[in-house]
C-alpha cells in the first residue's frame, strides 16, 4: 500500500508591498512528515505575526492525533514559550505591535491528518480546529465529506475560531476529529485552507440542484458573496467536478504550477483572494498486473466519474 | 460574467437580485465591497462636540469623569485600534486616512491634532503610528485576562468651551471628503462619526439636516459615504441605539433629526449589528441616542472595524 502524499501552497494574487519594501508574508503553511500532514492558516486579520504563529503550530504537529479539544489546548500552550522567544524580540521594536502581541496575540487555524496501515488497509484519522478544512472525497460516488464545523456553507463568510496563544482556553465548537480511522481506499482526503475548500465545496454545491439553492439562500445575508456564487454556477455547467480535480491534482506537481492555478482561478472570480494552501492524500493505485488484451486499450481513468450527483451529502 | 444558472430561475433570480441588488440596504449594485489596501485606502472623519455641556460629568469605565474626556478616550482608543488594525507583518500599512475635527471652542469648526500633526488635517494611519502626541503606560488586561503594563497612545486631548457649531463641523466634513473623494474615486466609502451632548447653535433643524444630506449625498464608486450620529448622555436609561424606524424613538424633536440625519446602513453593518443583538437582519439606522459610553463605543466600533475589515490582507 502506498500512499499519495503531495501539498503545495500559494501566496495570493497581488501581493502587497509593504513600506519596508518586503512583500506580505505568506500566512498559510503546511509540514509534510513520513506519516502525517499538518496544514495551518495564519489570521492576519486577528493579532500579530500569524505566520510565524502558523508555522509555530505546523512544523511542531505531534506523531499522534489530539484526543479531544482540551489535549489541543494543551499543546497551543506548550507553543507558547519556544513562539514567544522567537516573537517577543521582534515586537519590542514598535510599541504599537507590542500592544498587538499582548492585546491580541496571535492566531491560526489547524488541519492535521496522520495514516497508518491497520489490518491490511491504510487508515487515516484527522483533526481539525477552525475553518482549515479536512474534506474527504469519493469520486465513485460523487460524495463529498467535511467537517461538522464547514457544513453550514455561510461559515466561510463569518470569522472562524482560531487557536491563539494568548486565550483562555479554546471553544469546543470549532473542534473536529474523525470518530474512527477511516480507510483510504476509494477516497481522495484534502487538507486546504479556507479560500481554496470554499472553492472546493461551493464548487461541489454548484453541481446539484440542491446545493445551488443553498448557495443562492446565502446571497440576501451576503450581497459581496454574489460574484463568486454566480461564476462557480456559471463554471459548473459547463466543467465536470471530475475533470476540475484532475486539474487540480496536476498543478501539484510543483509551486509554479499551483500558484498558476490558483491566480487563474482568481481571476476567473471562482477563488477569492487570499493565500492558498493545499495536501492531498490518496492510496495510490496499485499496478495493473493484469495485460491488457492486445485488441483492448488501456484505459486511464484517474477521476472515475461517477453518475449524475443525485444530492449534496456532507456529513462525516 | 457570462449567462448565469441552469436548472432553476429561482435560483438565477436570487443570484442576479444579489449581483444587481435589492432590499436589506442593497441599492443598484453590491456596495461596500472595495478591497481596502495602499493604493486603494478608506478615510474616516470624527467630529467631536466640544461644547460647555460637555463638561458635564458622567461615571466610565468605573471613574467619574466629564463627557469631553469620555469622549476623547473613545475616539484616541478607536484611533490606536484602527491603527492596529493596519499593522501587517510588524508595520503599519496605509489604510486609512483620518481627520478629527472639534466643534464648540471656537464659533466654527476645526482640526484637534496636537504635537507633530498641530495643523494637519488629513493623517495617514502610517503617520498616525508615527506622530503620538501623548505616550502614557497604564496596565491593560490582555487577551488571557492577565494586567500587563503597555503603552497607550493619544494624539488630542479633551476641550469643553463654548456653543455647539455642529453645521459647520459637517460642512468642513463635506469639504474635506469631497476633495478626498476626488482623489480617491474607487475608495470603500469614507464613514463620519459625529459625537454630540446636543443640539446644533449654528443652524435651524433644516439647515442642519441639509448639511447631513449633502455630506450623506458625496460618493465613491462603491457607495456612499456613511454619516453615523452618536447623542451621548451618560446619564443612563432611555439609551436608544440603531434604530429601524422613528417610531422607536421618544417623541423628541432632535432624537427625530437625528434619524433623519444618518445613514441607512449597508447588509455589512446590519450583520454586526444583528449579532451584537442576537435578532434578524434588518436595515438599522446609523444613530444612537441618549447612548452611555460604551454604547459609543460599540457605534464606533461597528463604524470602523466593518469599514477595515475590508483591508486586503
Amino acid at each position: 500500500m502506498r500512499i499519495f502524499v503531495k501539498g503545495q501552497v500559494s501566496p495570493k494574487p497581488h501581493r502587497e508591498l509593504l513600506p519596508s519594501g518586503r512583500l506580505s508574508p505568506t500566512e498559510d503553511v503546511i509540514c509534510l512528515f513520513p506519516r502525517r500532514a499538518a496544514l495551518s492558516d495564519g489570521a492576519g486579520g486577528t493579532g500579530v505575526y500569524a505566520d510565524l504563529w502558523a508555522q509555530q503550530l505546523a512544523h511542531t504537529l505531534p506523531e499522534h492525533p489530539f484526543t479531544d479539544n482540551e489535549a489541543l489546548w494543551q499543546y497551543v500552550q506548550r507553543q507558547e514559550a519556544p513562539f514567544l522567544q522567537k516573537v517577543e524580540p521582534l515586537a519590542a521594536t514598535h510599541a504599537l505591535t507590542n500592544y498587538k502581541l499582548w492585546i491580541e496575540g496571535s492566531s491560526a487555524t489547524l488541519a492535521a491528518l496522520w495514516w497508518r496501515p491497520l489490518s491490511g488497509r491504510m487508515v487515516a484519522e484527522w483533526v481539525s480546529y477552525g475553518d482549515s478544512a479536512v474534506m474527504i472525497y469519493e469520486p465513485r460516488l460523487h460524495r463529498l465529506h467535511l467537517q461538522p464545523y464547514l457544513q453550514p456553507p455561510d461559515q466561510f463568510l463569518r470569522n472562524p475560531h482560531l487557536l491563539n496563544w494568548n486565550g483562555t482556553g479554546l471553544p469546543p465548537s470549532a473542534f473536529c476529529r474523525s470518530e474512527k480511522p477511516l480507510p483510504l481506499d476509494g477516497k481522495i482526503v484534502w487538507l486546504a485552507s479556507d479560500a481554496l475548500a470554499q472553492h472546493l465545496y461551493w464548487l461541489y454545491l454548484s453541481t446539484t440542484p440542491p446545493g445551488q439553492a443553498l448557495l443562492s439562500s446565502l446571497l440576501p445575508r451576503y450581497p459581496e458573496a454574489a460574484p463568486l456564487v454566480a461564476a462557480l454556477l456559471t463554471y459548473s455547467k459547463h466543467h465536470r467536478f471530475d475533470q476540475h480535480l484532475a486539474q487540480l491534482k496536476i498543478a501539484l506537481q510543483s509551486p509554479e504550477t499551483f500558484q498558476r492555478f490558483c491566480h487563474q482561478l482568481h481571476q476567473q472570480e471562482l477563488l477569492r483572494r487570499d493565500d492558498y494552501a493545499l495536501v492531498w492524500v490518496e492510496q495510490a493505485k496499485t499496478q495493473q498486473t493484469k495485460k491488457p488484451k492486445a485488441n483492448q486499450k488501456a484505459k486511464s481513468k484517474p477521476f472515475p466519474h461517477a453518475a449524475h450527483p443525485r444530492r449534496v451529502q456532507t456529513g462525516l | 460574467m457570462s449567462q448565469i444558472l441552469p436548472t432553476n430561475p429561482a435560483i438565477g433570480q436570487a443570484v442576479s437580485q444579489a449581483l444587481g441588488g435589492t432590499g436589506l440596504g442593497l441599492s443598484a449594485k453590491a456596495q461596500y465591497i472595495a478591497e481596502i489596501s495602499r493604493m486603494n485606502p478608506t478615510a474616516f472623519v470624527f467630529l467631536i462636540d466640544q461644547s460647555g455641556s460637555m463638561g458635564n460629568s458622567l461615571q466610565f469605565n468605573g471613574k467619574a469623569m466629564t463627557r469631553a474626556q469620555a469622549a476623547a478616550i473613545v475616539v484616541n482608543d478607536t484611533l490606536m485600534n484602527m491603527t492596529m488594525e493596519c499593522i501587517k507583518a510588524g508595520e503599519v500599512r496605509h489604510y486609512f486616512d483620518v481627520a478629527v475635527i472639534g466643534y464648540g471652542q471656537q464659533p466654527t469648526a476645526g482640526f484637534v491634532w496636537e504635537g507633530q500633526l498641530q495643523g494637519c488635517q488629513w493623517v495617514s494611519s502610517t503617520k498616525l503610528d508615527q506622530n503620538v502626541a501623548f505616550k502614557l503606560t497604564k496596565p491593560v488586561l490582555t487577551g488571557r485576562g492577565e494586567l500587563r503594563e503597555l503603552p497607550i497612545s493619544a494624539w488630542f486631548s479633551p476641550i469643553h468651551a463654548g456653543h455647539t457649531p455642529m453645521k459647520s463641523a459637517l460642512q468642513m466634513a463635506t469639504d474635506l471628503l469631497r476633495e478626498w473623494i476626488a482623489r480617491h474615486p474607487g475608495a470603500y466609502p469614507p464613514s463620519v462619526i459625529n459625537i454630540t451632548d446636543g443640539e446644533a447653535t449654528d443652524a435651524t433643524h433644516d439647515k442642519l439636516l441639509d448639511a447631513a444630506l449633502q455630506l450623506r449625498n458625496l460618493h465613491t464608486t462603491d457607495g456612499k459615504v456613511l454619516l453615523f450620529n452618536c447623542h451621548v448622555s451618560g446619564a443612563g436609561g432611555g439609551s436608544i441605539a440603531f434604530p429601524v424606524q422613528k417610531q422607536q424613538l421618544p417623541d423628541n424633536h432632535y432624537a427625530h433629526l437625528l434619524f433623519d440625519m444618518s445613514s441607512d446602513l449597508p447588509v455589512q453593518y446590519n450583520r454586526q449589528i444583528a449579532e451584537w443583538r442576537n435578532e434578524d437582519l434588518q436595515t438599522y439606522t446609523a444613530m444612537m441616542f441618549n447612548a452611555e459610553m460604551k454604547d459609543l463605543f460599540k457605534l464606533v466600533d461597528i463604524g470602523t472595524r466593518t469599514a477595515l475589515s475590508q483591508a486586503a490582507n
